[in-house]
């Protein structure tokens, strides 16, 4: 047996082994029931989640509406939490929407800052309401410059 | 010939090093702004989130430790999150070792946004009476349970189930989180109580048109308190440390995250001083990378 300095032998060490195995396997198992459980969900289309908006969202004002520096900013935002569902074209990944669609062109900013501000989160669509306002309407700003 | 602690040093500051120089993608996502409080932010579904966090006690009496833990985080649904934990720690002048783990989940019941946002949480952790990591105060948790040298500590098995109320607010760019916690040791064992509390804002509200890495937005400060609220038995504040750390949060464009929270026990009860680190980085879509080893 080893001496240790916490005055242990190297028969506590196996018993650490013997604890970290399980450990080593559980997280094996628990990732894979999670990735298994993860199913990209069928998108209902666009058009369905912004028909949800409430009237009030309908009239909110974009305080960056036509500004180049906040769609800028916006595409920056975009890149680092939107592209990796909706692609870096935004023309949409697997079952993420395609946000050049007539729907998200033609839908009032205050909608679309709705939608990203409460998500689908039974879809699969994250709510971006720790961005703040300011964030968020930046990002709407770029996809209502999106061609 | 290294000692078994030196190399456990050499290992901790290798990944550190792997996750400062790794050149990930651009398209990552900011990790949550605090150590211990729960913000309702949920993992995206099919992300992977890779933490590491050390924490190093400098208590009054006793001697100092580091404690660590790493986290991995997946978005197994938009409104499940699961997290799987290793933890382990090392005291001056004692030894180094594996504490035990945890696997925890979060449940989002409501769709949508609200004023407030209610997230449920529950977790299993097997650990063993040396964990240092401070992850939650509960009960009468105090800086003499700390004390206790290694080789004594880590006899104790701790097999408990964690519940938390999640409560968190957005407004004008702060968030403001409440958890209150429930924790049962699977023996016989009264309930243990505790609670944390944490508001946050980032620097600047408007992101800057250009990728920088020192742009105000990038960085988010904030203060959380949290402590014991005593057992089933024994409810209150008496007796129970408490603490109070402010934190700084400053997320590279390359999608690492650095946080760090001095944090300062407010009672006799409490450690003197803690002083808390964090780097975490996602991995976008890691559903779609398991997918493709299995084609």
């Amino acid at each position: 047996m080893i001496p240790r300095v916490d005055g242990s032998s190297s028969v506590g060490r196996t018993g650490s082994a013997r604890r970290v195995l399980p450990a080593v396997v559980a997280s094996m198992l628990i990732t894979s029931l999670a990735v298994a459980a993860h199913r990209p969900s069928k998108e209902d289309g666009p058009a369905a989640q912004l028909s949800k908006a409430p009237r009030s969202a309908q009239s909110l004002q974009n305080p960056f509406a036509g500004q180049s520096e906040a769609a800028a900013a916006g595409h920056k935002l975009f890149e680092q939490h939107c592209a990796q569902c909706h692609g870096s074209d935004a023309r949409g990944l697997e079952h993420a929407a395609d946000l050049h669609s007539a729907p998200i062109r033609d839908a009032p900013p205050g909608v679309l800052f709705w939608a990203l501000r409460n998500g689908r989160v039974r879809k699969g669509m994250p709510s971006w309401s720790q961005l703040p306002d300011q964030q968020i309407w930046q990002v709407v700003t770029y996809l209502k410059a999106l061609k | 010939m290294a000692t078994r602690g030196q190399g456990i040093r050499r290992l901790l500051v290798a990944g550190l090093a792997y996750l400062i120089c790794a050149g990930f993608p651009s398209f990552l996502k900011a990790d949550k702004p605090y150590f211990v409080t729960y913000d309702a932010q949920m993992e995206e579904p099919g992300n992977l989130e890779v933490a590491f966090y050390p924490v190093l006690g400098l208590p009054q009496t006793g001697q100092r430790f580091w404690g660590a833990w790493m986290e991995l985080e997946y978005g197994a649904k938009g409104w499940w999150t699961t997290e799987f934990y290793l933890d382990g720690q090392s005291t001056r002048g004692e030894s180094s070792l594996f504490t035990g783990y945890r696997w925890e989940n979060r449940f989002r019941p409501l769709a949508g946004q609200h004023w407030i946002n209610p997230v449920l949480y529950l977790e299993f952790e097997d650990i063993n009476g040396a964990d240092k990591t401070l992850l939650e105060v509960v009960n009468h948790d105090s800086v003499n349970d700390l004390a206790v040298p290694n080789h004594q500590a880590r006899t104790e098995r701790l097999r408990e189930v964690e519940a938390k109320l999640i409560l968190s607010s957005n407004y004008k760019g702060w968030n403001i989180s409440e958890n209150f916690i429930g924790e049962k040791n699977l023996s016989n064992v009264p309930w243990e109580f505790g609670y944390a509390v944490g508001v946050s804002r980032p620097l600047a509200l408007a992101a800057s048109s250009r990728p920088c890495s020192f742009c105000r937005e990038n960085f988010h400060a904030g203060v959380e308190f949290y402590g014991g609220l005593g057992t089933w038995y024994q409810f209150g504040f008496s007796g129970t440390s408490q603490y109070v750390g402010p934190l700084v949060t400053w997320e590279l464009p390359n999608g690492t995250t650095f946080k760090i929270e001095p944090t300062f026990g407010l009672n006799r009860n409490s450690l003197r001083a803690l002083i808390r680190f964090g780097f975490s980085y996602e991995i976008p879509r890691f559903d779609r990378v398991v997918r493709r080893w299995f084609r």
